[in-house]
């Protein structure tokens, strides 16, 4: 049986919703898909969760590009990671990092004009040979997505409710009695406070959080193995952020699925990730555990971005630590180490900016795309990186071999 | 509405009136609807906001969306006309001011939006961008070229891209390019609507280091307003918190912080995500309830009441809370946290929440 | 950020790498790279963007070499016309078209290649005419209504309104008793039938522009209404204008031709397509060349136009750049 039947005791965790109690063992009322029972869409596309005992998603190679009126894209190479079973895997970078782009090729959402390569299998079976057909009867079952605007995620013309029912109907055969039972106890358990009521409702009616909770019900309703969230809640404010990463985690907790969240914000990563990836102009930068990230960091441009966050939680009276430059253009990607351009430590002529770098394991859990991965690693921040530079005016004299930064 | 006080910053004692003294400021929107279009209700977007800026000071104004930060911001500057209120720089209010006064003193404040992209004109050069301020106010007629580079290396441009176009640079930069535009003139104040929300982190640090050593550099006064609350501590040394047209909380920097006394500023501390697992996740985080209120219909007395924790809390010990219902908590220095603390709210109580 | 936010994000048209490494002084400035020949990244213009764009789309290509064609032969055809103008051979009479008259002639024995060509005239110049000033009052007409608001748009959306309900033909008609039907009152006329449509184009434009933060920052150093309008706003709606002006190039010469046709429109002796389709309508069955040929050059023009409207249109799509 795969559903997780808990019944929750802990008035706490429904937070001040008081609607939620009564949506605490909606999946016990659903009846397991894939077991034959009920379910017309049976295509044993991949093998079970029983049978399987590898990593639920092995992302391999995967490169995509995109040809566009200034040239080829590569907006993501040789991209190779897994995911394993209940857990939370965070994916970090910045705009043109690629990781929203990864997020779609697994679920095969890209459009034609892309050109994809590479291999990701969910339990050992590729999903990107697959037929249109067969990658239907994954998505929104297996793996589901969370997206960033709820708004136009969701179809405005129809209500919440139905398009929730939309989810689960397209993976079960489910009377419509029970459909509606199943869409209001999906809303409760998002904490929707009269989900009844804002089942017949238009997303337009929903607030910011609202929506994404509806959204993230949707996702879960056929309790998916892998739940993809990007940015669900950039477009949030922090409060608001704080109720729907609230959920995610009551989920998580429920359901035992693997959540791949797709951020920039790394405060976000802090609390619920288990492990991180980060990304960087399409590449992997460094993976690992969340304290070796955030605490022994072993790249470069992870190390320095760190430290380029300022704390609310501390007094901070020097100036914030800086990566100098900007990220790389997609379509001209420096040679070599996509980051040398900007690196405090690429003094090594003929090696960052030429060879790219390996994946240099400093732990068995932990890896860092850099050929000077330990020393990174080992060194404070201080001896890595630059002593502040100046940026207001300074005189250009001719001849002058570093003219003044052109930075951001 | 009490007069708030300067507050004195590091000690030193503000020289002579206030570079930015706002008064009970308010703005309403009036919400049309129907065949005829009557006036259907009002948006109460800013309702009753003092502040003072100093020179030399920076003022951050934090709040999330609907708080009326924004709204704030542009009425100062003009650019939105308050309903009522004052909003007096060195001494001469703004509101109901001539055109001609006003443009006369335009050189003096100026302003940076929030998006990169959208503040610039996208047919223009840089050079035309920057010289813009000199063209409609006749200034620097024979060494306007000279000036504009200048500018450019003031804010970390290269001075040869003077005749580029605003898509031909990165986000960091045309914000860059934002920032020049406003000291154009040598303006003595400069209000800051989300500088750097819409940039990367990577690039948001290049850019806060910017302004502050601009400040420093040229002695300028920030109203700083954003959502963010790291960046807005590391840059203010005063902060007000709003919440739906109100400030709830002002207090220098490292005391609001560090002793935060409203129930929202509470909240919303707990909630930002601090980027560190550990601390992360040790921390009490307080969830707010539902949806912030619509502006159009705020609460009555209290406007936070309604997802207001403390209250529930206070109410499950048997304290009574009708006057939260009843009376609007005015923003009073708070007794025990000493000068320049002011929370508004009739159960304030300090509480650490990282 | 949407994902192709995401993606479009991540390449600055321009990246101009720094030359030094940071470090700059240790040892060799490590950032002598070379990318390969040519493939520095170099910033495409929006110019250099807008033609390549426009390049892509093969059939506006072709039109603007068709219509490069047209013009050349309707404005040179003193030069390139086998005869004069209203050359008469009444011995002739009409005929079809054979190797000494390529088009045929007409009841007067007129070339009708010839008067094709200098019909063309008319009808371009008429075409263009039309489209420049009802874009010229249209584009100034939307800005200040857009811009000003309040009663000023309510004042000129009305004036709009009433001139898309007067019946153009009946105008028309009544223009050409009082002021004579030179090509010149067509224009006119035709123009004050036409302006309504760029100027709700641009109304639009400009109400979108307006709340933009670069507008806003305008005002912020206070600059006046005009400079705004002028330097901020109208040449952000250039693109929609630019299109629908080539799209009402074809509509004019499509109406002209039309009222033409009916009587009302260029009257003789001036020739114009659409006279010479009036002139044939009664010999369709004998000499039905004297209503294809003109009827072709309209249908070629329009056609011409349209197309290059659409590439136009494609290229200049301003919203794909960001």
């Amino acid at each position: 049986m795969r559903w997780i039947r808990t019944r929750s005791t802990d008035p706490a965790a429904s937070g001040a919703d008081s609607a939620v109690t009564a949506g605490d063992d909606v999946f016990d009322a659903l009846p397991p898909t894939g077991d034959g029972d009920g379910a017309v869409l049976d295509i044993s596309v991949v093998p079970d969760r029983e049978t399987w005992h590898g990593p639920l998603l092995e992302v391999r190679d995967l490169s995509v590009s995109f040809k566009t009126d200034e040239g080829v894209v590569h907006a993501v190479d040789s991209l190779s990671f897994e995911v394993r079973d209940d857990e939370t895997l965070g994916i970090v970078g910045e705009s043109g990092s690629g990781k929203s782009v990864t997020s779609m090729a697994i679920l095969g959402l890209l459009p034609r004009t892309a050109t994809v390569t590479g291999e990701i299998l969910f339990r050992g079976r590729n999903l990107l040979g697959l037929r249109e057909k067969a990658l239907e009867t994954i998505r929104g079952r297996e793996i589901a997505m969370v997206f960033q605007d709820a708004l136009t995620a969701l179809n405005p013309v129809f209500t919440v409710g139905s398009q929730i029912a939309e989810a689960i109907g397209a993976h079960n055969e489910v009377s419509d009695a029970e459909m509606s039972e199943r869409v209001v106890e999906l809303l409760a358990l998002v904490g929707i406070p009269n989900p009844r009521e804002r089942a017949g409702q238009y997303p337009h009616e929903f607030s910011g959080g609202m929506r994404q909770r509806a959204m993230i019900a949707m996702s879960i309703a056929n309790e998916p193995a892998v739940l993809i969230a990007d940015e669900p809640t950039t477009a949030l404010d922090v409060t608001i952020q704080a109720q729907v990463l609230d959920v995610l985690e009551r989920i998580q907790d429920r359901t035992q699925s693997s959540i791949l969240l797709i951020t920039h914000d790394l405060g976000v990563v802090a609390g619920v990730a288990d492990r991180v990836m980060v990304m960087y102009a399409g590449r992997q930068a460094e993976i690992g555990l969340i304290e070796e990230i955030f605490y022994e960091p072993a790249h470069p441009y992870t190390k320095g971005l760190l430290a380029s966050l300022p704390r609310f939680d501390r007094r901070t009276s020097e100036r914030l630590h800086r990566i100098v430059g900007q990220p790389p253009s997609l379509i001209y990607r420096p040679p070599g180490c996509a980051f040398h351009p900007r690196c405090p430590r690429s003094e090594v002529p003929g090696l960052c900016n030429q060879h790219l770098p390996p994946l240099v394991e400093t732990s068995p859990t932990h890896a860092s795309a850099c050929h000077f991965a330990d020393d990174v690693q080992a060194a404070a921040l201080e001896e890595i990186v630059l002593p502040d530079d100046i940026l207001l005016s300074e005189p250009v004299t001719p001849g002058d071999d570093a003219p003044p930064e052109d930075a951001t | 509405m009490t007069i708030v006080e300067s507050s004195p910053v590091d000690g030193a004692a503000p020289a002579g009136p206030p570079l930015l003294r706002v008064t009970d400021l308010v703005k309403e929107f009036a919400l049309t609807g129907g065949l005829v279009r009557r006036r259907v209700g009002t948006v109460k977007a800013v309702s009753g906001v003092s502040f003072d800026v100093d020179r030399h000071q920076t003022l951050g104004v934090v709040g999330e969306s609907g708080c009326g930060k924004s709204t704030t911001g542009r009425c100062v500057l003009q650019l939105l006309t308050p309903t009522s209120g004052s909003v007096e720089f060195e001494g001469v209010d703004l509101v109901g001011l001539g055109n001609r006064e006003l443009r006369a003193l335009r050189p003096r404040m100026q302003i940076v939006f929030q998006d990169p992209f959208a503040s610039l004109n996208p047919r223009m050069t840089v050079e035309s961008i920057i010289s813009e301020p000199f063209r409609v106010h006749g200034r620097y007629k024979v060494d306007e070229r000279a000036r504009v580079k200048e500018l450019m290396r003031l804010v970390g441009l290269r001075p040869e891209h003077v005749n580029r176009y605003p898509h031909e640079f990165s986000g960091g930069q045309r914000q860059r390019i934002g920032v020049a535009r406003a000291l154009a003139l040598d303006p003595d104040l400069l209000v800051l609507d989300e500088p750097v929300s819409a940039l990367d982190v990577s690039i948001q640090a290049g850019v806060v280091n910017l302004l502050e050593e601009l400040q420093e550099a040229l002695g300028l006064a920030y109203l700083f307003i954003a959502h963010d609350l790291a960046v807005v501590r590391h840059i203010s040394d005063v902060v007000a918190v709003m919440y739906l047209g109100k400030i709830v909380e002002m207090a220098p920097s490292d005391e609001l912080y560090e002793n935060p006394a409203h129930p929202y500023t509470q909240a919303l501390m707990s909630a930002v995500p601090v980027p560190d697992p550990r601390v992360q996740r040790q921390r009490e985080r307080i969830i707010l309830p539902g949806d912030p209120p619509s502006p159009v219909d705020p609460p009555s007395g209290c406007r936070f009441r309604t997802r207001c924790w403390h209250r529930q809390e206070l109410q499950d010990a048997g304290t009574d809370t009708s006057i939260c219902a009843e009376q609007e908590p005015l923003l009073e220095i708070h007794s025990s946290r000493g000068i320049g603390h002011q929370a508004a709210c009739h159960f304030p109580e300090v509480r650490e929440v990282v | 950020m949407s994902n192709r936010d995401d993606l479009l994000a991540g390449m600055p048209v321009a990246v101009e790498q720094p030359q030094t490494t940071p470090l700059g002084e240790i040892g060799e400035p490590a950032l002598d790279y070379e990318l390969g020949e040519g493939a520095e990244p170099v910033p495409l213009t929006q110019w250099q963007l807008f033609l390549r764009r426009f390049l892509r789309h093969k059939a506006a290509v072709v039109a603007v070499f068709v219509l490069v064609l047209l013009y050349v032969a309707c404005f040179g055809a003193a030069w390139i016309a086998p005869y004069d103008q209203n050359q008469q051979d009444l011995v002739l009479g009409p005929v079809s078209p054979n190797a000494d008259h390529l088009l045929g002639t007409d009841l007067l024995g007129r070339d009708t290649l010839t008067e094709v060509l200098f019909a063309g005239q008319i009808s371009l110049r008429i075409g263009m005419a039309v489209a420049l000033i009802s874009t010229v009052v249209g584009t100034a007409l939307g800005l200040l209504a857009g811009f000003y608001g309040n009663w000023v748009d309510q004042f000129l959306m009305r004036m709009t309104d009433l001139f898309l309900i007067m019946p153009g033909i009946a105008i028309l008609a009544l223009a050409l008793q009082r002021f004579g039907g030179s090509p010149l009152t067509v224009t006119l006329v035709l123009a004050a039938l036409f302006w309504m449509w760029i100027a709700r184009v641009v109304r639009g434009q400009t109400l979108a522009l307006k709340e933009k933060e670069f507008v806003e920052a305008a005002r912020a150093v206070g600059a006046s209404g005009p400079r705004i309008m002028g330097r901020h706003i109208l040449p952000n709606c250039v693109g929609p204008i630019v299109v629908n002006a080539t799209l009402q190039v074809a509509v004019a010469i499509i109406t002209e031709s039309t009222l033409s046709f009916l009587g009302f429109g260029v009257q003789p002796p001036t020739t114009s397509w659409g006279n010479m389709l009036a002139d044939a309508k009664g010999f369709f069955n004998i000499n039905s060349h004297l209503l294809y040929f003109p009827g072709i050059a309209i249908l070629v023009t329009v056609l011409a136009v349209n197309t290059l409207g659409d590439g136009l249109r494609d290229a200049l799509d301003p919203h794909a750049k960001h």
